[in-house]
């Protein structure tokens, strides 16, 4: 018998009570994710199969999560990142000026057009930004993520992800 | 990171996925864990099903031998109660006939020779529900009724059940009303108090009894009454332990929860809550959204939860707090109404999954009972106290109160099924160890009650 199919009782309880409660999960982190990849790559395209892309690695692997070891989110958001890190290294996509024009399809077309013009100043103030920086505001304005939990997946301290994401945000500001 | 950082600008910029794309990236998944999961879990649960229908032989096997252990005294035989329902065999229950009491069958149990007849000069005791049990019945198994609170009554049935389905007690008459109804039934007014016509032996309050109710009792010829504190019933908001404790003041989570706030530019007005993360309410919170998963609206917990910290944070504004007195029905329709727009979020069919739930969401508190919070979960302090056994005690957390038995001391003294039911309740209720949802007294208090329980003496207000 495999480790695999010597889950006991227990945990395939944990399983099959936890599989209800996915939808949840998915409902709630799904548009957080994309718009985490949103934020990450500047621009719409390819959006949409890196967020697949993360919910079907993650359901594939979830018998194997741990939650001793990581919350859900932080566990999710390590593969999300993973998936980014994989997607840009294929891609050596960087400055994604053009598709940063990309209009969203949510809301009147006005508003589209304004948030689209606007996201796409964004990316183009983004670019300007070193790596990690851009990593922070993904996961603090894309994910909605707290501090703490950008925290533990950048491994900075939850202070220094406050200081850092308060200094983007000024010069964001001061360049918008 | 507060709005000082003025970073609306950044928000503006999220955008809601393609509905359809969610929609079909969902029912892959879906198909995705389907495919993963089928064949693992047949064979796993083959083997579960054989474990769990052997396992059940096994028990079964060995309570038909040994006897059930119940509340109400040791060990139960199983085959005694079987005898006695088939009318055979010795009793061998802890319900044993009271001193000097008929135990004859066919005898009348609630005979009340002189506390009956003071009382039945008031109210007879025999018009209500809850009078003597029928001719021929046995002896024993003697009828009372209990009303209040739901801590009380809901802890109480769950604590009878296994003696009832066993036949070792016939099952009490178990009203579930406020305290008010309730101690008006114990001093037996009828009509416009609520109560109608049914009377109670026992009352279960969340306070304590008024000097006015009692002297309604002493004037409806209930002259001796008991007061029996049960245990303190506590609620609290908690986080998983991987985001830590958060730090709330109770008109925080009022104007998180409530369904109509203040207005703040107009504090005499209501208006439908706009809150929706934890820094518009008070700027040195952190700009988190305000989520909060609990029982459905009609739990337990979550009338404790109302009665308790909702309270306590709705009296902080001086305009709501002054209508308490004078309209004490709209106080409490503003002050207990929680929102139904999607922050409290009912998750009352997954409670043994919370802690999933909340490692899920960072940002996201839970509302439980303290005796359900598993370990992994942290509890929120409340106005700077945390529910600490000794803050809890000292009746110092906001999200706690004490749970009374208010008992009619000359129905006891009669009914012996009555006296025996309040009393391994009560030690039941005052045993650390005991599966009711109540946090028991402390030491010195525990013993205190103990020996009231045992002597019934009469209130003192």
């Amino acid at each position: 018998m495999t480790p695999e199919h010597a889950v006991s009782g227990r945990l395939m309880e944990f399983m099959e009570t936890n599989e209800l409660n996915w939808d949840a999960v998915y409902a709630h982190q799904a548009p957080r994710i994309y718009n985490y990849f949103r934020f990450r790559l500047g621009r719409e395209s390819d959006v949409e199969e890196l967020t697949a892309r993360t919910f079907e690695q993650a359901w594939r692997s979830r018998a194997r999560y741990r939650r001793d070891l990581a919350g859900f989110s932080t566990w999710l958001y390590k593969i999300a990142q993973n998936v980014g890190t994989d997607y840009l290294r294929a891609r050596h996509v960087h400055l994604p000026l053009d598709a940063a024009l990309e209009v969203s399809a949510e809301g009147s077309p006005y508003q589209d057009a304004e948030r689209g013009s606007d996201f796409a100043r964004l990316a183009l103030l983004c670019a300007a930004l070193p790596e990690r920086e851009r990593e922070l505001v993904a996961l603090k304005y894309g994910a909605m993520n707290n501090n703490r939990l950008i925290a533990q997946l950048t491994g900075l301290s939850e202070s220094n992800v406050g200081t850092i994401l308060h200094r983007v945000v000024q010069t964001l500001r001061e360049r918008w | 990171m507060g709005n000082d950082m003025n970073d609306d600008f950044l928000h503006r910029l999220r955008s809601e996925p393609n509905p359809k794309f969610l929609t079909a990236l969902k029912a892959r998944l879906d198909r995705q864990a389907i495919d993963h999961g089928k064949a693992r879990r047949t064979l796993f649960r083959t083997a579960i099903l054989a474990a769990l229908i052997g396992g059940s032989a096994v028990a079964v096997a060995f309570v038909a031998w040994r006897g059930v252990p119940h509340p109400f005294g040791g060990i139960a035989q199983v085959r005694d109660a079987q005898d006695k329902r088939s009318g055979g065999g010795a009793q061998k229950m802890s319900l044993a006939p009271a001193p000097g009491r008929a135990s004859t069958p066919g005898a009348t149990p609630d005979a009340m020779p002189a506390a009956a007849a003071s009382e039945g000069a008031a109210t007879p005791r025999d018009a209500g529900p809850v009078g003597p049990s029928a001719p021929g019945s046995d002896a024993p198994h003697s009828v009372f009724s209990v009303a209040g609170v739901g801590g009380i009554i809901v802890n109480a049935q769950n604590f009878v059940r296994r003696p009832v389905e066993l036949g070792l007690m016939t099952k009490p008459q178990f009203t579930q009303t406020t305290t008010a109804q309730a101690m008006a039934m114990l001093c037996h007014v009828r009509g416009s108090a609520g109560a109608d016509s049914a009377t109670a032996d026992v009352a279960g309050a969340d306070r304590r009894m008024m000097a006015s109710e009692l002297a309604v009792c002493m004037r409806n010829g209930v002259s001796r009454v008991t007061e029996l504190r049960v245990g303190y019933e506590v609620v609290v908001l908690a986080r998983s332990k991987l985001y830590g404790a958060p730090k709330l003041s109770a008109r925080d989570i009022f104007l998180g929860l409530a369904a109509y706030v203040p207005d703040p530019n107009q504090p005499q007005s209501l208006i439908k809550n706009p809150y929706h993360v934890w820094n518009a309410i008070d700027s040195t919170l952190s700009e988190e959204q305000i989520e909060i998963f609990g029982p459905p609206l009609s739990s337990l917990t979550a009338a404790a939860f109302r009665r308790t910290v909702m309270e306590a944070g709705c009296v902080t504004f001086p305009g709501i707090a002054a209508i308490k007195s004078r309209d004490p029905e709209r106080f409490e329709k503003v002050c207990q109404a929680i929102r139904t727009d999607g922050v409290y979020r009912d998750l009352g069919y997954v409670v043994g999954n919370m802690v999933e739930h909340l490692d899920t969401y960072p940002n996201a508190m839970a509302l439980l009972n303290l005796r359900e919070m598993p370990t992994a979960l942290v509890a929120a302090s409340v106005d700077g106290v945390e529910p600490t056994w000794e803050a809890i005690a000292a009746d110092s957390y906001v999200g706690s109160r004490t749970l009374y038995l208010y008992l009619n001391a000359q129905r006891a003294a009669a009914n012996h099924a009555l006296s025996d039911f309040v009393m391994k309740f009560e030690r039941t209720a005052l045993d650390p160890g005991s599966d009711l949802q109540l946090v028991p007294l402390a030491e010195d208090q525990r013993q205190i009650e103990m020996r009231n329980v045992m002597t019934l003496p009469d209130v003192k207000l």
